[in-house]
């Protein structure tokens, strides 16, 4: 393993490594060239013993004590190309995970398949994340899921992944490392206590928009409407469905809620760029949630009022990808 | 499986073992532990034992309420009590055997504090050690399979940590696997135990208490100190012919005791090089391998005139022409032998030799004294001395027997004046002081007499109970000459077991009666099987292992590092053996095969195959970069596709085609590189 460490080769280690890793397409088999094996602290423990032991044999002339030891040092010989065979063939899949707001779970979906039945445990760690897969001869493939914790807003990638197994004994470690192209989308992070939009940004017929902190979860179930298959389950009130109720819908997305401009300007007081996006962002959310159309004003262009799910997630990416210096 | 409930209660002890513990790495772990202490838990003396036994005790209980580990001032302290009661049990801490009962104590107190993986693997390392040292006890092939057992459980307990992550349940695939890596090491292991080159030991001094407390011959002769052994039919050396044939009459020597204080006969300490031995004459008459017991002594028991013989260890030819390590005989150890037949040159003594060689202490045996001095007087040639003192035994009728009556002093006048009976001790001595008395020079030997011929394999086993003694006397004209008093008592002794010599019974070992032949047999079949296990596993050292090199054919100058790079070759070999059969299987499919043929092919001229891409677009794209070989390309994607696809064609058919195509392929591209 590369320890953290900034070490001056790690640089081309690094490099090196990804030379070889690079793969076309989405998937990632591995082979005897990105395939690398070495000792653990536990297999130079295990040496040291043997080392004792033989040294024991010699010393009281003890040739079952030889056989023994040669059997333990065999087992081992034979453990590294069994350790290399655990990992060599494994394709490695990384998925998309979908959007998630700064400081949220990113769940990284790690698809794993072999050709060959067999048994494979394997650990998988990426930065500030692990998790273990388990391939048996029954199972060809199994799906494991990184949790990453989304950082800034932006793309975000898996970053460094490291697919590892130290069966079957623990005294070698085969690992290979890829960087999966696969991206997730990292929104700003919504401003949790976020006051309401001014009154200047309803373009519809001037009443004042109800905060947006007031609405969730505070819903009076007056105007709900029976769901039918194919509407987005989001919308489900799941609260009359776990008291045995059906499936309804809230009305209050249907067209017609009224329109509002959120604007750049508007948001000053939440002070720098970032906080700003926050409140930009909790804007938006609330918004759609009141079914309004809703438009953005930034200082590098106009997102032109519209609703529904599309137009939200255009709307947070473009927030998302906001140049930190564009203020 | 569901029990009433009071067997239940009864078998709980056993479910215990298997419940708390199942499927954690401390179940193979503490089974690979009961083996290794069990195997060598009589050999701890009892304060060691109950130590082993209350913190084995303590863990279990604590493993089984889910206690944690043991912290603080109460680890220390037991800590501090284990090595206390080490050094109370033993008196000392340094030394092999307070070493193993202390690691055999802190084990468990280091398992009482375990907490991580890196714990649980150190716990693993001292097992190891604790079971190798089982061989120190002993190297019975019952002793190998507890051993063995043991290894095989440690190792699955490191399988089982490895896999601790995936909290698995026990006996699954990933230990199945375990298993069978271990039986792939096996070949590997048995060429290792051949080749690698045996550094012989030892490397460090062996603590002075490196075995004690064996049965067998001592290197003084007292009343009744041979008689003791006859009793015991444990082995104490085989011997395997090489060439040639045994005498009749099988003496095995051991120490020559000269030195003689009116009680007790013993070696002399003297280290005098003796010139003499070497100038023996005759050939080498018999060639013999001989398997020597352990003992608490240095002496080796030899052929009578045995003028070669080499060991494991390092040994020395006395003045006396007995054999000894420079150490005593701690392990079980292997020697080859040549003897001659035939007289020997007579040996010349100077004066102070003959006059230590007949001394006798002047209060004891007067009467014995007497009877030789007399002899003496009447006979003048030693020669003629020698024959009346054997006369004399004669006309005293003497009895053999293993249970003389008990004797305090003056043990010669007694056996021969009063008692009249006794056992080959008793008559060597009394022989000796009459011929020293005589003023002939007289000595005692220690040794074996007889052993018996093991049909099974053909060796001859000599045990505890063939031991026996007899005397040497000094000619001038002959050198040293054996006379074994013995024979006049009973005179077939040196040719015939002493089961059937001996008329009483009582107190011979069962298997040595003529009656009890079938069992006799059956310990034969035994026997032959731990010597061929002593010699050939047990007893596999650098010695053996140069023999074996040479029967290879290496000469013994290169031997060395023909062994080093075969060991190194035979490494190889196995991981990428291993490698090899572990590769992901060829498909069966004949048309995947070639199939797959052609993608690599083309993977090798730059256009490896995308994973999501068709062979329909696959083939399009190696055409339009290698338009030249077009048709050749059809040629081999054409009949995959009809065969694959279109089911027109029989795979076997299709695959025939493509192979034919392909080294068309492979031909054309050759060419247009070289264009």
């Amino acid at each position: 393993m590369i320890p953290r460490g900034a070490a001056p080769w790690r640089g081309w280690l690094e490099s090196w490594q990804r030379r070889r890793a690079a793969a076309p397409g989405g998937t990632f088999t591995v082979t005897h060239r990105t395939l690398y094996i070495l000792p653990t602290a536990a297999g130079a423990s295990y040496a040291l013993t043997l080392f004792v032991l033989w040294l024991l044999a010699i010393n009281y002339s003890l040739s079952l004590g030889h056989a023994l030891v040669f059997w333990l040092a065999a087992v081992a010989v034979v453990a590294i190309p069994a350790t290399a065979a655990t990992l060599r063939g494994v394709t490695i899949g990384v998925g998309e995970p979908g959007a998630a707001f700064a400081g949220a779970i990113l769940r990284w979906p790690v698809t794993l398949r072999s050709e060959v039945a067999r048994f494979r445990p394997l650990e998988l760690t990426a930065p500030s994340s692990h998790a273990c897969a388990l391939l048996t001869p029954s199972t060809g493939s199994v799906r494991a899921f990184l949790e990453q914790q989304a950082e800034q807003r932006g793309l975000q990638r898996l970053g460094r992944l490291v697919v590892a197994t130290r069966h079957p004994f623990g005294w070698f470690r085969a690992w290979t490392v890829l960087w999966p192209a696969a991206t997730a989308w990292v929104y700003p992070r919504p401003e949790p206590e976020a006051p309401p939009w001014p009154a200047t940004a309803s373009l519809s017929d001037g009443t004042n928009a109800p905060s947006p902190a007031a609405l969730p979860g505070e819903e009076d179930f007056t105007d709900l409407r029976p769901w039918t298959a194919g509407e987005p389950l989001r919308r489900v009130v799941w609260k009359i469905v776990a008291r045995g109720g059906p499936r309804m819908l809230t009305k209050r997305e249907s067209p017609g809620g009224g329109i509002v401009l959120l604007r750049w300007s508007d948001t000053v007081e939440a002070g720098e760029t970032e906080a700003r996006l926050s409140r930009l962002c909790a804007w938006v959310l609330a918004a759609h949630r009141q079914g309004m159309a809703f438009g953005v004003e930034l200082p590098d262009g106009l997102i032109p009022p519209d609703r529904g799910e599309v137009h939200l997630h255009a709307v947070l990416r473009r927030l998302a990808l906001f140049p930190p210096e564009a203020a | 499986m569901i029990l009433p409930a009071p067997i239940a209660r009864r078998f709980r002890a056993l479910s215990l073992l298997t419940g708390p513990l199942a499927g954690t790495a401390a179940a193979p772990l503490a089974l690979a532990l009961v083996l290794a202490l069990g195997s060598q838990f009589e050999e701890f003396p009892p304060g060691i034992q109950a130590g082993i036994a209350l913190l084995a005790f303590v863990w279990f209980m604590r493993r089984r309420q889910g206690a944690g580990a043991l912290t603080g001032w109460r680890l220390w302290l037991t800590g501090l009590a284990c090595a206390l009661g080490v050094r109370w049990q033993y008196g000392y801490w340094f030394g092999q055997e307070p070493g193993v009962a202390l690691v055999a104590l802190l084990v468990w107190l280091k398992w009482l504090e375990a907490r991580s993986e890196r714990d649980e693997r150190l716990i693993a390392s001292l097992t190891l050690f604790l079971l190798t040292a089982v061989f120190l006890r002993g190297q019975t092939p019952l002793h190998a399979l507890a051993v063995f057992a043991g290894a095989g459980l440690t190792l699955l307990a490191c399988a089982r940590l490895a896999l601790s992550p995936f909290s698995l349940p026990p006996g699954g695939e990933g230990e199945r696997e375990a298993g069978r890596t271990m039986v792939r090491a096996i070949p590997l292991a048995l060429l290792l135990f051949i080749l690698v080159p045996r550094v012989p030991g030892p490397l460090w001094g062996l603590p002075a208490d490196a075995r004690a407390g064996r049965t067998g011959m001592s290197e003084t002769l007292e009343a009744g100190s041979i008689a003791s052994l006859a009793r015991s039919d444990e082995i104490a050396f085989v011997v395997e012919v090489l060439e040639g044939e045994l005498p009749s009459a099988r003496y095995w020597r051991g120490p020559v005791l000269e030195v003689y204080d009116g009680r007790s006969w013993k070696p002399s300490p003297w280290r005098v090089p003796n010139p003499a031995l070497d100038a023996t004459q005759g050939p080498a008459q018999v060639r013999y391998r001989s398997l020597q017991e352990p003992s608490d002594l240095p002496w080796i028991f030899t052929l009578e005139r045995t003028h070669v013989l080499r060991g494991a260890v390092d040994v020395e030819r006395t003045p006396t022409g007995s054999w000894r390590a420079r150490q005593p005989l701690l392990q079980r150890t292997l020697f080859t032998g040549e003897a001659r037949s035939g007289e020997p040159l007579p040996e010349t003594l100077t004066p102070t030799a003959i006059r230590a060689l007949t001394f006798l202490p002047p209060q004891a045996n007067p009467r014995t004294r007497e009877a030789g001095e007399s002899i003496a007087q009447a006979h003048l040639q030693p020669e003629a001395r020698l024959e009346a003192i054997a006369d004399f035994f004669r006309r005293r009728q003497l009895r053999y027997t293993l249970t003389p009556p008990p004797m305090e002093r003056d043990s010669a006048d007694q056996v021969l004046f009063d008692t009249r009976a006794g056992f080959c001790e008793h008559f060597a001595d009394a022989f000796a002081v009459m011929a020293r008395a005589a003023g002939i020079p007289a000595r005692i030997v220690l040794g074996y007499l007889g052993g018996e011929r093991n049909p099974a394999n053909g060796t001859w086993v000599i045990r505890q109970a063939d031991a026996h003694s007899w005397v040497e006397v000094w000619l001038a004209r002959r050198g040293w000459v054996r006379v074994d008093p013995t024979t006049f008592a009973q005179p077939d002794r040196a040719e015939r077991p002493l089961g059937e010599v001996l008329g009483e019974r009582e107190g011979l070992p069962l298997l040595l009666r003529p009656e009890w032949r079938w069992a006799w047999r059956l310990r034969a079949q035994l026997e032959a099987w731990e010597y061929g296990w002593n010699v050939w596993v047990a007893g596999f050292d650098a010695e053996r292992q140069h023999r074996l090199w040479q029967r290879l054919g290496w000469r013994s100058d290169r031997a060395l590092g023909w062994a080093l790079a075969a060991t190194g070759i035979a490494l190889a070999l196995t991981a990428l053996l291993v490698w090899w059969l572990q590769r992901p299987p060829a498909p069966r499919d004949p048309l995947e095969r070639q199939w797959r043929r052609f993608c690599r092919l083309m993977a090798r001229h730059g256009l490896a195959r995308a994973p999501a891409e068709g062979p329909l677009d696959y083939g399009r794209r190696v055409m339009n970069r290698f338009p030249e070989a077009r048709d050749a390309i059809d040629a081999v994607i054409r009949p995959y596709l009809a065969a694959r696809y279109g089911g027109r064609l029989e795979a076997d058919e299709a695959a025939a085609a493509m192979r034919h195509a392909l080294r068309r392929l492979r031909r054309r591209l050759r060419q247009e590189k070289s264009i």
